[in-house]
């Protein structure tokens, strides 16, 4: 079997559910592992030593360019890369029954997923803090700072509620995040509806699955846009999205996950557009990952982490 | 890259996490690794190089990641041949100058054992499954390419390149070292 999968996913394009069997070939014995990199092992130096010494075998003609397979690129110490582990981050799990007002909290870098008494689940990202109110009438949340995703059971007699800032999001039975930064609320629905509305307004705003709220404290004004959720709720993996942000909202938002801020001083560097994805780890190697993406360097300044002007890459 | 075409990768990348780490940690062996390489892969995939067209991102990513799993294996196995010639080498007290990752990628290639067991497999092998071999892992054919080269099915391409691999794995697999 080792030969089979070999043969046909160097052969061509895999089809449909040749990468899921695959997976399940691997995983149903772990010498199936040993067994293809044998295969690929003898494959791969067979290769290599035909290339080097080409009047070894028959040559047959010379493929069209556009047929030609792209040849992998050099290795880039992936070995090391295996070293990292994610120590910086913690996720807990924990179980969490308030009486009456209980304030949780997390530290820089901390994620932590508490399970209140009705089964709801909150999930906190770095330097969070929430006060849990839980009675027989209303379920309520204050965020007071940082960043949370909510997984609601619904219940109709007990609207749940989430005060943040000088808005408040109630719910019947969702799963939504809510970001509290900078003097900028986020609500970002992930399933079922939410309404969000501001303190001393009338009119509520009511998002749905994809809306993603964004409203400055202190204004009445906000926006609603579609997003994927997957990404306002990535940091639960472990990940920092950013979709067309500036460096210094990257450089803001990665700031919360660490001890030591991360800042950009010269504008021109601070208004460079980033899109992408970043495992957060140590501080020095997340921010350093931007390095190989954008033409900047990164140095560290006592107590600061400095983006800086560096050379395209 | 097109901006459209990187957003709709991000979001096939996120999408996928379960699936490509499932992926990655059943043929790495380890869900630490497995992790590792899902950053990685995104590392490559906006350091450029995307088709203008992208019609099937989601094989388009488990292709990627299937690449970098192999990438990740080789260079680990290189990694161990040249630990046990180091153990072999300190025997004779060699000095503690470090060997550079290019040689260290040709060590095992270079090691005459290897080199003549190489041979030695390519001797013992039928002259059209040697044919596809080349065609297929030198110059870089898909199976597809092959058979209109050869002018047989897809198939019979399969069949010649499953009896390519099978002779030299078996002809190989002990000269590789016993390392597992």
């Amino acid at each position: 079997m080792a030969v089979a999968w070999h043969a046909r996913l160097e052969g061509g394009p895999a089809a449909d559910g040749d990468w899921e069997s695959f997976t399940a070939w691997l995983e149903a014995d772990p010498l199936n592992r040993d067994a293809f990199d044998a295969v690929d092992a003898a494959a791969v130096d067979t290769a290599k030593i035909l290339a080097r010494h080409s009047n070894l075998a028959f040559t047959p003609m010379a493929p069209p360019p556009a047929m030609l397979r792209f040849s992998s690129r050099a290795f880039l110490g992936m070995a090391g890369i295996a070293a990292f582990v994610l120590a910086a981050v913690i996720a807990r799990p924990d179980f969490f029954m308030p009486q009456e007002r209980e304030v949780i909290s997390t530290a820089a870098g901390e994620r932590r997923e508490i399970s209140l008494a009705d089964g709801s689940k909150v999930h906190l990202n770095t330097n969070t803090q929430v006060a849990v109110t839980m009675s027989g009438r209303a379920r309520g949340v204050t965020l007071e700072r940082g960043e949370a995703l909510f997984d609601v059971v619904r219940d109709a007699a007990r609207p749940f509620d989430v005060t943040v800032g000088d808005r408040n999001v109630r719910v019947v039975g969702t799963a939504f995040n809510v970001l509290r930064h900078d003097g900028r609320i986020t609500v970002t629905v992930e399933r079922g509806e939410v309404d969000v509305g501001a303190d001393g307004a009338r009119d509520n705003v009511r998002l749905s699955a994809g809306d993603q709220y964004a409203a400055r404290e202190g204004t009445r004004t906000y926006q609603v846009a579609k997003i994927d959720p997957a990404i306002a709720s990535a940091w639960r993996d472990g990940r920092a999205v950013f979709t067309n942000a500036t460096l210094s909202e990257v450089a803001s938002d990665l700031s919360r996950y660490y001890g030591r801020p991360i800042v950009v001083r010269d504008p021109q560097v601070a208004a460079t557009r980033f899109s992408g994805i970043l495992k957060i780890e140590d501080q020095l190697t997340t921010v350093r990952r931007l390095e190989a993406l954008l033409p900047i360097v990164v140095t560290e300044n006592g107590d600061e982490v400095r983006l800086e002007r560096g050379t395209s890459k | 890259m097109t901006d459209a075409v990187l957003g709709v990768l991000m979001s096939e990348y996120l999408a996928m996490r379960e699936v490509l780490l499932r992926f990655l940690t059943a043929r790495l062996g380890d869900p630490a690794t497995a992790d590792d390489i899902y950053q990685e892969l995104f590392m490559r995939l906006r350091s450029g190089g995307l088709p203008a067209d992208l019609t099937n991102p989601r094989g388009y990513l488990f292709r990627m990641a299937y690449n970098l799993a192999n990438e990740f294996a080789r260079a680990r196995r290189r990694q161990d041949a040249r630990d046990a010639l180091w153990t072999d080498a300190t025997t004779h007290k060699v000095g503690a100058e470090a060997v550079s990752e290019d040689a260290a990628a040709d060590d095992l290639l270079d090691s005459k054992e290897r080199l003549a067991a190489v041979m030695r497999a390519l001797e013992g092998l039928p002259p059209k499954s040697r044919d596809v071999f080349v065609m297929c892992r030198v110059k870089g054919l898909s199976h597809r390419d092959i058979a209109d080269v050869m002018g047989i099915s897809t198939k019979t391409v399969e069949k010649h390149m499953t009896a390519a691999l099978k002779h030299l794995t078996l002809n190989l697999r002990s000269t590789e070292g016993e390392r597992h």
